[in-house]
């Protein structure tokens, strides 16, 4: 049967699913938007790739030290585009911490039921 | 005079209105309000964007306003926030390694390794809005 707790859990990893997601979609955008903006090469799509791929952020974090040598060259549309992406990236996050934090009460649920 | 005063003070001077500095600047009108309000505080690039728009000069913005001083002075601390994201880091390092310790002690902690999974992912969460913040 069941319980409140299972679609506590099916709705938790729903959201995170969802979260991560919506991230890669922005964030992939967005470093799309900053390294043509910086003319690095393979910014269409490898470093956008590299950058939402792995665990911990580690492509984002990687990218960010390979564009610090590529000084920025915006034009106004894209300056705006990229305060859209950042914006829909932080609501990202917000949908991540809160399945984060909808899975610890699952947790703690689970230990407090037994 | 306070930073917030002196915006206020500018831009009406420049004839504006808090939407068109949001529109040249590209950031919302709430920002431009909640800077005039003393509620937030603009970054060391808006507020060279400020100085231009309102044909004044950086000096004038921020001098005489120790707290804006001060803001700028943490927000520009390049080590310190390098130091946060490497913290941030290494404890999702250690997380990885108590989930792989549990797993391999019992296989009866699976709700433990989702919760340190969990764990894991608001710290990653954290460390992005870190990376993203001045982006």
């Amino acid at each position: 049967m069941i319980s409140a707790r299972h679609v506590l859990l099916a709705v938790s990893i729903l959201i995170i699913i969802s979260g991560s997601v919506w991230l890669a979609v922005h964030v992939f955008q967005l470093i799309k938007i900053d390294a043509a903006a910086r003319h690095i090469k393979h910014g269409n799509w490898l470093w956008p790739l590299i950058s939402v791929s792995g665990q911990n952020s580690n492509g984002l974090l990687l990218y960010f030290i390979k564009r610090r040598k590529y000084p920025a060259d915006y034009s106004a549309e894209d300056k705006a585009a990229a305060v859209k992406l950042k914006k829909a990236i932080y609501k990202g996050l917000v949908i991540q911490l809160i399945g984060g934090l909808l899975l610890i009460t699952w947790l703690y649920l689970t230990i407090a039921l037994h | 005079m306070d930073i917030d005063t002196l915006l206020k003070k500018y831009r009406e001077q420049q004839q504006l209105t808090q939407q068109d500095v949001a529109d040249k600047l590209f950031v919302s009108r709430q920002s431009v309000s909640n800077w005039e309000l003393n509620k937030n505080y603009p970054d060391i690039i808006k507020l060279i964007e400020l100085s231009e728009l309102y044909e004044v000069t950086l000096d004038e913005l921020v001098k005489g306003d120790d707290n804006m001083v001060r803001h700028l002075k943490e927000s520009t601390d390049i080590v310190k926030k390098n130091k946060q994201v490497i913290a941030g880091f290494t404890v999702n390092m250690i997380l990885f390694v108590v989930i792989i310790i549990g797993f391999s002690v019992s296989a009866e902690l699976l709700p433990v390794g989702l919760v340190v999974l969990a764990l894991i992912l608001i710290n990653s969460t954290i460390i992005m809005y870190h990376l993203f913040k001045n982006f």
